[in-house]
């Protein structure tokens, strides 16, 4: 962390990977005042993300929470999306890079090309692919309707050069004779987000038969068969003969956990999750009679809460686990089904007949990620994924160059998007202090249009013959320019390039236009763009309206151009009327307090505060104990075996040492007020508890979690029982003697059960470090595991397999017969069931270690919950705003959480989720003041009779009946949902854009002459 | 009947809904051109008045369509529109005009096969039920 930023001139971050990860990083960074260049090598930006139909645990499609980020990372003014690039040279250091970045030739003019798709239609050799990349068999589908940038690419190598698509391109896009262009980048810092690549089945051939059958499917592949937009159109069927599959089977592990050849020896870490995913899915909207099988060696959902989907999924949803080894799959001729072989839990062969197989394949490094590295100058983990370690996260070992997401080794989203805030945290702190971006203060001063007539411009963005085949355009035009107020109609010639934009401005002030509509595209995919048009031409963004004759008229009714023709008129018809009444919408400033809050001083909160702690203003770190450090404190390895106590202890003299950062230990937090950038919080403090109220502008929570006391086999009454951490510390001293003769380790001791259905997540690992280390002291100790799932993602994988070489015994047991202790006089014993053996056995332990969770620590965190006005989740651990796309984020605004307070973790995820937390907070730190220019509820006093009805609606608490006597709703945290201007019984609130005589007026416009 | 083509309003959450029409026209669907859509930032924010008022106006059928339930990007907008929906049904069933002219549906964002098909569906159902009777009053009153 750099302290003194004050020498670093640069404010420029490269980003390399366009995928969630790396727009996540940009945004954040654009966000907290910074320039980005953002390098993808393919034709757009999305990664993974738009090949997925839904995403697990909500099961949604997050396309529409996640499109925003990708559209602002595209859009921002201050990120620059460079495609088709990849980085060759990087010279320098920290604070003062020099990249050199190659873009390829896309050969289709960005600016000009509005993805129209008639070059895709014309082109003979199918060189021509929609940008996300979806599905090369159907490049037409959209699935991903904001795919920035939003343009055709050629593929050169598929092109002869033919002609056809110049033909045919209205915007004159193609040019054919591009060339490849190199520059020279100076930049602070890089974020690698380069990703990782879905491993291909075909080394394995020989088991999984993916290339011989058609119906073995990847799960990808399975998520496209699955998709609405996918080669079958939403239609289920399996790829042989089109018939819908009745049962199907995901087979996990495919190419991971193996040391066959052509597999993978790490855990992918993910596939459970996605297989279990599909299954559910495929089941409640395809075939409710379906059978959906998991074919799993153990079950590893490892995310938060994703034990209870795993539950949710075998109890309540009928999909069916088998615990096996998978062996082989064949294809049986007379049926045209397959058949696969495998070895059941007691060691004997089992077959099933299936009409289609998914393979649970996982994710391998990147094809060209050892030539990035070089290109980097950083180093690669023998999986040629980024080497990181569990203190320094998202570092690589070059300072100045981070890392996130699948680069760093297989991962979901939420994962990915958390590693990105703690990368884009670590990358600033080598830049200099941050450009506010004051962007309003760049535009021209908005003109007052009160009182004035309105006078709206009415402007068709170029269709493309996919709409002019349909929609008769003189017809509309004429229809528009009789329409009351119009002034002007115009046609922009582009659709939404840079020239139709500046010929949009200057008619504006050419015929004094006052109000603006804009037909053609959605407003969902172009309202943006043609709002902050007209703002640069002086007019308040509230007076644009959009009418979707492409989305909404042509494209959907292109067997009835007459009727086509007569709803487009409505539709720009109704654009008038709403922006006939369109009112303009301030803008807010508010002065934003630097100052932070970090609560709690463990891993994750001192990552937080000295992620912050030089780059916003001060930082109150406040600790309800007297040290610093946490339950880290109690830790003497990290899950990758190296000692905790020198990186603890540094970590924390540098916390003492930084002068941005205010330390109160004995500190309690008693009571919360105020908004985003202004808060207000009181603490009581030191031995005499004196009351003391701290002002900052963003808080983060990293309060912890804390140990589960066991009350089980015999804790507490035999001093051979130990918890996992006891062992540790006996392992430390050193002075573990005879106690590590034989041992016996218990798993999910108080988790997954009925009182805490949570899995610890962390549990598995530290048992296999602990036996690693018992054979390390003692290489003849008896060590057993008794286990439900080994949960080992990624590399720890590797330390299970070298726990099984040296002879520590793995027992899996069920949880219908748990393993029983007993006790008879000095003699303890032991008893468990051996699957394989199908046997009791007895052992008599000279230490039995119980391996139970870190659980919510329930009364401090509900405590906690009522100060900040937050959530609990289910086990207690706080809830965050959105499980898979903002997981650091809490409800509440300029609120963020980290480390175990959200759910169990290790230290690698405190840290870097504590430095995520950070990013987030710089997202706002930096800005000095708050602009806010969305639309948000106003409430009229003179009409409200407070009756509450608001205060109880709104989803968020915020409007409260003010000092007045009237409703009042805090602009800065309303969200525009309108839900309380939908329930206000006196129509005393309003929601800009819709208002009640706007809706009206708009109903009207859309049904007129329909009476 | 076989002339009468309904004119249906669909009210249109912005985060879901909306957005699945949008991809419906990407993805070359169709369904009937009388099914005219009006964006909304969530459907708490349709009003009962609204759905009162398209029908007046002369809409012979009124969808308000959301977010599926349990993924409300507001929570639970789309909980409360169901809600309003049900009660102007009954309203509407006391005035003498089918409650069935209007209804509540959800679709997700990438849903444009499954808006196509409500829209049409709603539209053929509409059809079935013949013009908004408000139609023959404006009639007789002009």
């Amino acid at each position: 962390m750099n302290q003194d930023n004050s020498q670093r001139t640069s404010n420029s971050v490269l980003v390399l990977g366009g995928g969630i990860a790396g727009i996540k990083a940009s945004y954040d960074l654009a966000e907290a005042g910074r320039q980005v260049y953002l390098l993808e090598k393919k034709p757009a930006l999305g990664g993974f993300l738009p090949l997925l139909d839904r995403q697990f645990p909500t099961n949604d499609c997050n396309i529409c929470y996640l499109s925003p980020d990708a559209d602002k990372a595209g859009g921002a003014r201050t990120v620059q999306a460079m495609p088709l690039t990849k980085l060759v040279t990087l010279e320098g250091q920290a604070g003062e890079f020099n990249a050199k970045v190659l873009t390829s030739p896309r050969f289709i003019d960005v600016d000009r090309c509005n993805a129209c798709g008639a070059c895709l239609a014309a082109c003979p050799q199918g060189a021509i692919s929609f940008t996300p990349g979806l599905d090369t068999s159907s490049p037409t589908c959209l699935r991903y309707p904001q795919a920035t940038p939003q343009a055709f690419a050629i593929d050169m190598s598929k092109c002869d050069r033919c002609g056809e698509c110049i033909k045919v391109c209205a915007p004159e896009a193609i040019d054919l004779d591009q060339e490849e262009v190199e520059q020279s980048l100076e930049v602070g810092s890089v974020v690698l987000a380069s990703g990782a690549e879905a491993w291909d089945p075909a080394p394995m051939e020989e088991w999984y038969g993916h290339t011989r059958f058609p119906d073995v499917l990847t799960n990808l592949e399975f998520e496209q068969l699955m998709s609405a937009a996918g080669p079958t159109g939403g239609k289920f069927q399996r790829p042989s003969d089109g018939r819908h599959p009745k049962r199907i089977g995901w087979i996990q592990c495919a190419g991971s956990r193996t040391t066959k050849e052509g597999g993978n020896s790490y855990c992918s870490s993910i596939c459970c999750m996605i297989s279990m995913k599909e299954a559910i899915w495929a089941m409640e909207h395809f075939e409710a009679d379906l059978e959906a099988t998991v074919f799993f060696m153990d079950m590893r959902p490892m995310g938060k809460d994703y034990e209870l989907y795993y539950q949710r999924a075998k109890k309540e949803l009928g999909v069916n686990f088998v615990r096996c080894r998978p062996h082989t799959v064949d294809y049986k001729e007379d049926t045209g089904d397959l058949r696969m072989s495998y070895v059941d839990d007691h060691g004997t062969m089992g077959e099933v007949d299936l009409d289609l197989v998914v393979l649970g394949t996982g994710f391998c490094a990147a094809g060209d990620a050892q030539e990035q590295a070089a290109a980097l100058g950083i180093e690669l983990s023998s999986y040629r994924f980024v080497k990181a370690d569990e203190f320094a996260p998202v570092n690589t070992t070059r300072p100045g160059v981070y890392a996130c997401g699948m680069a760093l080794g297989p991962q979901d989203i939420p994962g990915s998007l958390t590693q990105a805030s703690a990368a884009g945290c670590m990358a600033s702190a080598n830049l200099a202090a941050p450009r506010a971006l004051r962007r309003e203060d760049d535009l021209p001063k908005e003109q007052d249009f009160s009182g004035q007539e309105p006078r709206i411009g009415v402007f068709f963005v170029d269709w493309g013959r996919v709409v002019q085949e349909v929609v008769d355009p003189t017809a509309v035009e004429e229809a528009a320019a009789k329409l009351g107020g119009v002034v002007h109609v115009e046609k922009l010639e582009l659709s939404y390039g840079q020239d139709g934009l500046s010929a949009l401005e200057k008619a504006i002030s050419e015929h004094q236009i006052n109000r603006v509509v804009v037909a053609g595209y959605s407003p969902r995919t172009h309202g943006r763009i043609f709002a902050e048009a007209i703002r640069k031409a002086g007019l308040n963004r509230a007076y644009l309206e959009m009418a979707n004759i492409r989305e909404q008229d042509a494209l959907v009714h292109h067997g009835d151009p007459v009727a086509a023709t007569a709803k487009a008129i409505t539709l720009v018809r109704t654009a008038v009327a709403g922006v006939r009444q369109a009112k303009p919408t301030p803008s807010l400033t508010l002065p934003f307090n630097p100052d932070a809050m970090v609560v709690g001083g463990g891993v994750a909160g001192m990552s937080a505060a000295l992620g912050l702690a030089g780059q916003g203003g001060k930082v109150y770190l406040v600790e309800r104990g007297r040290e610093l450090g946490g339950l880290a404190n109690e830790l003497a390895r990290t899950l990758d075996g190296r000692p905790v106590a020198p990186e603890l202890a540094e970590m924390v003299q540098m916390v003492k040492a930084n002068s941005n950062i205010e330390i109160l230990t004995d500190t309690l937090v008693v009571d919360h007020k105020g908004q985003v950038g202004s808060f207000i919080t009181g603490v009581q403090t030191g031995p005499g508890m004196f009351y003391r109220q701290i002002n900052h502008g963003v808080t983060i929570l990293a309060t912890g979690a804390r140990r589960y006391e066991p009350t089980e086999y015999l804790y507490g009454q035999d001093p051979k029982v130990m918890t996992q951490l006891e062992m540790e510390k006996l392992l430390a001293s050193g002075e573990g003697g005879d106690a590590l003769d034989t041992v016996v380790m218990i798993q999910c001791v108080g988790s997954r059960n009925d009182d805490n259905p949570t899995c610890g997540r962390i549990c598995c690992r530290s048992a296999v470090k602990n036996a690693l280390w018992i054979k390390e002291q003692k290489p003849d100790a008896q060590v057993f595991v008794l286990y439900r799932d080994m949960r080992m993602p990624f590399t720890s994988e590797d330390a299970y397999r070298q726990a099984r070489e040296e002879g520590v015994l793995f027992v899996r047991y069920s949880p219908d017969a748990p393993p029983r202790v007993s006790k008879d006089g000095d003699t303890m014993e032991v008893i468990f069931k051996d699957h394989i053996l199908d046997r009791e056995l007895a052992v008599e332990p000279s230490a039995l270690v119980l391996s139970t969770p870190q659980i919510a620590a329930d009364e401090d965190t509900e405590e906690l919950c009522e100060i900040f006005r937050l959530q609990q989740g289910p086990g207690g651990f706080l809830l965050e705003d959105h499980p898979k796309v903002k997981p650091i984020d809490t409800p509440a605004p300029g609120v963020f959480a980290a480390g175990s307070v959200l759910a169990p973790a290790s230290l690698a995820e405190a840290r870097t989720q504590g430095l995520a937390a950070a990013g987030r907070a710089l997202t706002m730190v930096s800005q000095m003041s708050l602009v806010l220019d969305t639309p948000v509820a106003k409430v009229n006093g003179d009409r409200c009779a407070a009756c509450l009805i608001c205060v109880r609606t709104c989803p968020y608490g915020i409007p409260y009946i003010n000092a007045d006597g009237y409703s009042e709703i805090d602009p800065a945290q309303c969200l525009g949902c309108g839900v309380c201007a939908a329930e206000c019984p006196a129509q005393a609130i309003q929601l800009p854009g819709y208002e009640d005589d706007r809706m009206l007026s708009r109903t009207e416009a859309l049904l007129e002459g329909v009476l | 009947m076989s002339d009468f083509e309904p004119v249906v309003v669909v009210f249109a959450c912005d985060y879901c809904a909306y957005t699945a029409a949008d991809v419906a026209g990407r993805m070359n669907l169709s369904y009937p051109s009388g099914v005219r859509i009006l964006r909304v930032p969530c459907t708490g924010k349709v009003e009962p008045l609204y759905i009162m008022q398209a029908l007046q106006k002369g809409a012979d059928g009124v969808l308000v369509a959301g977010c599926l339930v349990g993924d409300c990007h507001f929570k639970n907008g789309n909980l409360r529109a169901a809600a309003r929906v049900k009660r102007v049904q009954t309203l509407l069933d006391d005035i003498g005009i089918d409650g069935q002219r209007v209804a509540m549906v959800n679709v997700s964002a990438g849903q444009g096969a499954k808006f196509a098909e409500i829209a049409t569906e709603f539209s053929n159902k509409i059809g079935e039920m013949g013009p908004n009777p408000i139609k023959q009053g404006a009639k007789a009153a002009a």
